[in-house]
């Protein structure tokens, strides 16, 4: 499966701010280029106390993909799939999922996004933190 | 409660959310909630005890819902959400944080109209997995209802309410056909033994009717 990791717009080292990734230049969905099918678009890890938001689309309506949320205790370290979901073929936005840690705290997160296909797609996925 | 007591199959809510359960990894146990939902109510089901997550899948017509799965270390403490999402019909989603946690499903309607749901929630399989913990909870308002508690074996159906409502027991056989209903009276609480005959599957439900809404719980201990 190919993953590509692609890069945030804000400070998400500090956890502050706005980690977005609209396709996978970082620049836009507009600009983002298209996918095919076993591709997966992840996230840079973003630090929060509190949980995290992940949201996005596949700009293709005709396309299935499967969000993941997962979490580290540390920068770079072990990652545990906390939230799994899919969308499409019928629905290929995905709402706003509020992600919290059943026990306190400071965790690191990362957002994913598979396409599952059928056909190629630009995404868009977008991760922050519960303020 | 602490108990296996959920029965196979569901096999009407698969087919009618189009969700293939064989690919969720669930259990056969899981707790399977009908409703119709007036404009504020909320409805939570049953915790179910899992070490290796949880997950879920329904529907809310037509313009969709809050789902909320909530988890907390003990069977009767307290519980905090873990993942929130609104949707009329959620896919089968899986939340799931390392260790031994309470979990349970709340759905709150946040439209303005009166709609019909449907959603199941599950264990991913494991030794360690138990379903039918605690009651039902629920805020219903005027003419709302839900069934939730299920069994197949000897049972008392143990209810509270703010306000009258009534309570009943649909009964079905082991293909999920509807066989009848036993209605239980209306009133503000309710303690009552129930036997299933041979092959007889109880599912608890209850319906606001009263004018105002209810606060209440539901139980199959």
């Amino acid at each position: 499966m190919r993953r590509k990791s692609v890069l945030g717009l804000a400070a998400g080292g500090l956890g502050l701010g706005v980690m977005a990734v609209l396709g996978l230049s970082g620049v836009g969905a507009a600009a983002a280029p298209t996918v095919p099918p076993g591709t997966t678009v992840c996230t840079s890890q973003i630090r929060a106390d509190a949980g995290v938001t992940l949201s996005g689309s596949v700009t293709r309506n005709t396309s299935s993909a499967l969000w993941k949320v997962t979490v580290a205790s540390t920068p770079g370290g072990v990652e545990t799939e906390v939230l799994r979901t899919p969308t499409g073929p019928v629905t290929f936005r995905l709402p706003a999922t509020h992600v919290t840690p059943p026990v306190p705290g400071t965790y690191h997160f990362r957002g994913c996004v598979t396409v599952t296909g059928p056909l190629a797609t630009t995404v868009q996925i977008q991760l922050t933190p519960i303020a | 409660m602490l108990t296996a007591r959920r029965r196979a199959g569901a096999i009407g809510a698969v087919i009618v959310l189009g969700t293939a359960l064989a690919l969720s990894g669930a259990t056969a146990a899981q707790a399977v909630t009908t409703s119709n939902l007036p404009p504020g109510s909320i409805i939570c089901t049953d915790k179910i005890r899992s070490d290796k997550g949880t997950a879920f899948y329904g529907f809310v017509r037509s313009a969709g819902a809050l789902w909320m799965v909530r988890a907390g270390s003990t069977a009767d403490g307290t519980d905090s959400p873990i993942l929130q999402l609104t949707s009329a019909e959620p896919s089968t989603t899986y939340a799931s944080w390392p260790g031994t946690f309470y979990y349970r499903l709340c759905v709150t309607q946040t439209q303005p109209v009166t709609a019909a749901g449907r959603w199941n929630h599950f264990a991913q399989p494991s030794a360690n997995a138990a379903f039918g913990i605690g009651p039902y909870t629920a805020t219903l308002g005027s003419g709302g209802y839900f069934c939730g508690p299920s069994t197949s074996g000897p049972s008392r159906i143990v209810g509270t309410s703010g306000v009258p409502v009534r309570w009943t027991v649909d009964v079905e056989n082991g293909d999920g056909d509807f066989l009848r209903t036993i209605d239980l009276g209306t009133s503000t609480s309710l303690d009552q033994l129930l036997t299933p005959g041979d092959n007889e599957y109880f599912n608890a439900c209850v319906r606001n009717t009263s004018s105002a809404p209810a606060t209440l719980s539901l139980d199959l201990t």
